[in-house]
């Protein structure tokens, strides 16, 4: 066949057209890719799939939900971004926001977040934030929020106590705002006017009155816990308008106020300045690992003889600690004589009590009522301690333990003989070898 | 016949002292990098022992081996690709082969094929690294899987860029030249992903990197094992077209 200008053309488009085509073929099976993907998790650990307890609570969750992370570093994005994508997998409304702190300080200040950045999970209206990003955490914050029950704290006030709503330095403003986020309300009561306490309540607070309360009041506290409610009872060394009720607690105070030497070791002058930062096992401080700050702390004891309660050291102050009764000025010392009492003091217990089989009844006592005021509530761990504590006492503490995985090839024991035919086998060995055969070839060529 | 070829393709590469000295070359660094991950395991170990959910073997020595092999082989691989066809042009055997009676396809997989054994080789070189560390420990070999299918799968895609550099570049150095950069280019697609915080979806797919450590974590994903095949099909077939349309320009 003799091929004319007019052929040549055609095979040309014909060959352009091809390729065309093959390649939009190409693109087609690339987005079909994407759109129906299959995987296998092939590591012996499952470190790619989520466990079981995540599966069920992702189940849970109907709505949509929006995660913001603000973090700074791109390894940590990329590791943020990789563990999310696992639950994006199974459910497809998960979106994930990455916000630079450093670029928008004005958001960073919002949320309160410090320089190594945290992720912020909203929920419906909810949000909870996550310093630390596992799958345990993640799991179980996502549990938190997907509880769609409304809490109520109901705050005892009329008595100069420290109001949920209050702007003053010794107020519980941002704690009540805090509390707000995560579907907790705070209410303010006065008995005088109301005669009991609301039944729609979950915890009653008493947070430090300044004034004696009156004795039908006392009374109708002391029903509200015969009959099995959950209280938070936040006193301060000088307090003594709580005593009737500590007693029915089986809690003594002890008089002074808590110094501890240990703190001037974190650049803190005032030695009232109790620090925690070891903390019991108990479900209120399951896998906290912050430090907390409490300005002028009284230390507590229960007395659980012919007691209904059962008690639980929940924090306790360091061994370099006592109970200074003096003037806190100059030098002070441990008086052993005297009626000061060396440490490790304890200063909040949780208390419950069964009611039935499957009701408990729970209380926290604390010998410190700073650590959530506003002057303090931002200090490291202070407002997640608090919020622990207020969701143990709503009985929202459900917590799943995420098992851990077991990584094969935890160590590796090598005989001399091993290391030296591995490290000499690949490093001379090898590459000797096969630079000798280059060089034969090369001479080899040379000579022909 | 598209073995012949892809037989003679291999035979040509060892008789040459270049493969030689690449393989050799390689294979010191990569065992030197090896070594001194080796030697970060047994500092840690004694540590690694009470971390939960902490690191393993095969997490501190084989991923990164994988990983910095996968970068190596990236600058290497152009230049054991760039003579497969430019150099057949040079020397006008092309134009020999194109007159033989086998089509375009059959001369580009034959070719493909011989490059392909000789990175497999070099795989499975790297392999035995990892798995000289049986003789005293445990690896998780289901993570080793998944990275040994994740670079032989990364070098099927280096060399179908390689080969169609080499068809359409006149000379094998700007061949190697040509697909050093588009793959270079490939890799970090996704690092200006990172710097303006939001990616662009083509873009972070079009990316080699992600799909190739995905892939490293031992998760075995359709999308990113047909993220390469379809790769390395394209640029085949691009190379198949390109010789179709040097035959009609005679």
């Amino acid at each position: 066949m003799k091929i004319n200008r007019h052929i040549h053309q055609t095979l040309r488009l014909k060959n352009l057209l091809t390729t065309a085509l093959l390649l939009a073929l190409l693109i087609v099976c690339a987005w079909l890719s994407r759109q129906y993907s299959a995987h296998i998790d092939l590591s012996a650990d499952a470190s790619n799939t989520l466990s079981q307890a995540s599966v069920k609570v992702l189940n849970q969750l109907q709505q949509p939900v929006h995660i913001k992370a603000y973090i700074q570093e791109p390894t940590l994005r990329r590791q943020i971004s990789r563990l999310l994508s696992r639950y994006q997998f199974l459910k497809d409304d998960i979106d994930v926001e990455f916000i630079d702190p450093t670029a928008s300080p004005e958001l960073a200040r919002k949320h309160n977040i410090g320089p190594q950045g945290a992720v912020i999970v909203e929920y419906q209206d909810r949000s909870e934030k996550v310093t630390y990003l596992d799958e345990a955490s993640l799991t179980n914050t996502l549990l938190q929020l997907a509880s769609n029950q409304e809490r109520w704290l109901t705050f005892l006030g009329g008595h100069g106590e420290r109001s949920p709503s209050g702007q003053a330095n010794f107020d519980l403003g941002l704690f009540g705002a805090a509390l707000k986020k995560r579907g907790i309300h705070a209410q303010s009561i006065n008995l005088a006017q109301l005669p009991s306490i609301p039944d729609n309540s979950s915890v009653l607070v008493l947070a430090g009155p300044a004034v004696a309360l009156l004795p039908g009041e006392l009374e109708v506290v002391s029903n509200y816990l015969d009959a099995g409610g959950n209280l938070l009872l936040m006193t301060d060394p000088d307090n003594l308008w709580l005593q009737v009720i500590e007693r029915q607690l089986a809690i003594e105070k002890l008089p002074g106020k808590i110094v501890d030497t240990r703190s001037s070791l974190y650049g803190i002058d005032d030695p009232t300045f109790v620090l925690a930062s070891e903390y019991p096992y108990h479900p209120v401080t399951q896998n906290f690992q912050n430090i907390t700050v409490f300005p002028l702390t009284a230390a507590l004891r229960f007395d659980g003889e012919d007691n209904e309660y059962q008690a639980e050291a929940l924090l306790s102050s360091a061994r370099a600690s006592w109970t200074e009764i003096g003037e806190i000025a100059g030098k002070i010392r441990f008086d052993a004589d005297g009626e000061e009492r060396e440490g490790p003091l304890d200063f909040a217990f949780a208390l419950t009590r069964q009611l039935t089989p499957d009701k408990q009844q729970r209380i926290i006592v604390i010998g410190d009522g700073d650590f959530l005021s506003n002057a303090y509530l931002n200090n490291v761990g202070n407002l997640e301690l608090g919020l622990r504590m207020v969701n143990w006492l709503c009985e929202n503490d459900r917590f799943i333990d995420i098992p851990s995985k077991a990584t094969p090839g935890r160590s590796l024991q090598l005989s001399t003989l091993s290391i030296g035919i591995i490290s000499f086998g690949f490093l001379l060995i090898l590459p000797g070898v096969f630079l000798l055969a280059g060089l034969i070839i090369w001479r080899r060529r040379k000579k022909r | 016949m598209m073995m012949t070829i892809a037989q003679r393709e291999l035979k040509t590469l060892f008789l040459s002292p270049l493969a030689w000295s690449i393989l050799a070359v390689l294979q010191f660094i990569l065992a030197y990098l090896f070594l001194s991950q080796v030697e970060t395991f047994n500092a840690f170990q004694a540590r690694l022992a009470g971390i939960d959910n902490g690191p393993g073997l095969s997490d501190i020595v084989v991923t990164p081996l994988f990983g910095n092999a996968a970068i190596i082989l990236l600058l290497v691989t152009p230049l054991l690709t760039m003579r497969l066809v430019s150099e057949e042009r040079r020397n006008k055997t092309l134009s020999l082969l194109l007159s033989a009676p086998v089509n375009g396809g059959e001369i580009i997989a034959g070719k493909y094929l011989g490059i392909l054994g000789l990175l497999l080789m070099i795989v499975a070189l790297i392999c035995l690294m990892p798995l000289s560390l049986l003789l005293g420990g445990e690896l998780d070999l289901g993570k080793l899987f998944c990275n040994i299918l994740a670079l032989s799968l990364l070098l099927a895609s280096f060399a179908a860029v390689g080969l169609y550099m080499s068809c359409i570049a006149n000379h094998p150095t700007l061949a190697a030249v040509g697909s050093f950069g588009l793959l270079l280019l490939l890799w970090i697609l996704d690092w200006t992903a990172g710097v303006n915080g939001q990616s662009s979806e083509v873009f972070a797919y079009l990316s080699i990197l992600q799909h190739f450590q995905n892939l490293q974590s031992g998760l075995l994903a359709s999308s990113d094992v047909l993220y390469f095949i379809l790769f390395s099909a394209t640029f085949i077939t691009l190379s198949i077209r390109r010789l179709e349309y040097d035959r009609l320009q005679k």
